[in-house]
């Protein structure tokens, strides 16, 4: 270091200001918590899209393998704007779609499903405020 | 605080033990705080990005190798962060007001001595000024902070050839400006 070095340093040290406040460390520590929170929830948010399009494309796939095996529909047929249909065109396609000779079976199975789930629902609230009557006594 | 007992410290706060961080932020937190207030001049502002220096230090002490020391790794996130904090919020040179920090001043009232200060950190403020944000980093480190070519290569992430040239620059830039009122200021 030189003459001017010197003088230099000497002028800076004049605004070197190493003073820190009181709750400094702390407010560091709550900051650390705060952020643990966010990239927890992050994380977290992040996981259920992962899941999410998975299982988004899981679904699309067995969609597309139901469709090809079970309904008769192949991807080109479910392909309704790409080519320049006519609206009764149009119309009859998505007709078709949705009946046609390998659907009445899925249909029956479908409705089964969902009576099946109202009736699970059902006995379950039944079960559960048979419960807490009983509880209660 | 030795190497050592530093590593030490880490390997333990890596293993789960947060409040040992209070050490660290302890002992860093005057460095940190004075090199930034150097570029960030409003110390609210300042005291935040320490803060979020601290905070990144802290998720980040899986990635601290040791290559280099602790004080150097934090430094250059101080760096980066202000870097990115002055290009966010456009922050412009605050002149240095004598009597903020007067703590480093011998108390002294005659006429003289405060008119001598007073040419002081119209100086002072003038230099500063003329430096960009990366630039009063650099005279920071390298006049407060006492650190080598090497070490503040190592924090910006440059050259030691570039920072030579850039110190170079600035100490003629600033020498040129002393010389200008060496009388006034040391008369």
């Amino acid at each position: 270091m030189d003459k001017k070095d010197e003088i230099l340093k000497d002028l800076l040290f004049e605004i070197d200001d190493k003073s820190i406040p009181h709750s400094f460390a702390r407010r560091v520590s709550s900051k650390i918590d705060s952020e643990r929170v966010r990239r927890e929830r992050r994380d977290e948010t992040i996981q259920i899209i992962v899941v999410s399009l998975c299982a988004s494309a899981l679904l699309i796939f067995s969609f597309i393998y139901l469709n090809n095996n079970y309904f008769n529909l192949s991807i080109e047929d479910l392909r309704l704007f790409n080519s320049n249909l006519g609206v009764k065109q149009l119309l009859y396609r998505v007709k078709w779609i949705f009946i046609n000779d390998g659907t009445l079976l899925w249909y029956i199975l479908a409705a089964n499903t969902a009576l099946l789930i109202v009736i699970q629902q059902f006995a379950q609230n039944y079960l559960y405020s048979s419960g807490k009557s009983v509880n209660n006594s | 605080m030795k190497r050592e007992e530093e590593l030490r410290i880490i390997e333990l706060i890596r293993n789960g033990d947060q409040e040992l961080y209070k050490v660290i932020v302890e002992e860093y937190s005057p460095r940190v705080l004075s090199v930034i207030r150097g570029v960030i001049p409003c110390r609210e502002d300042a005291e935040e990005v320490a803060q979020d220096v601290f905070v990144k230090a802290f998720f980040s002490l899986n990635k601290f190798r040791g290559d280099s020391s602790l004080s150097t790794w934090l430094f250059r996130i101080a760096y980066n962060m202000s870097i990115s904090k002055t290009r966010l919020k456009k922050v412009n040179f605050v002149p240095v007001d004598s009597a903020q920090i007067s703590s480093n001043y011998c108390s002294d009232n005659s006429e003289e001595e405060a008119y001598i200060r007073e040419k002081r950190f119209e100086l002072l403020n003038r230099m500063l000024s003329s430096l960009d944000t990366s630039e009063r980093f650099l005279i920071a480190l390298f006049y407060n902070h006492e650190k080598s070519i090497k070490e503040i290569a190592d924090i910006t992430g440059t050259k030691e050839s570039n920072v030579k040239v850039k110190l170079h620059r600035i100490k003629k830039r600033m020498g040129e400006m002393v010389d200008e009122k060496m009388e006034v200021s040391y008369g």
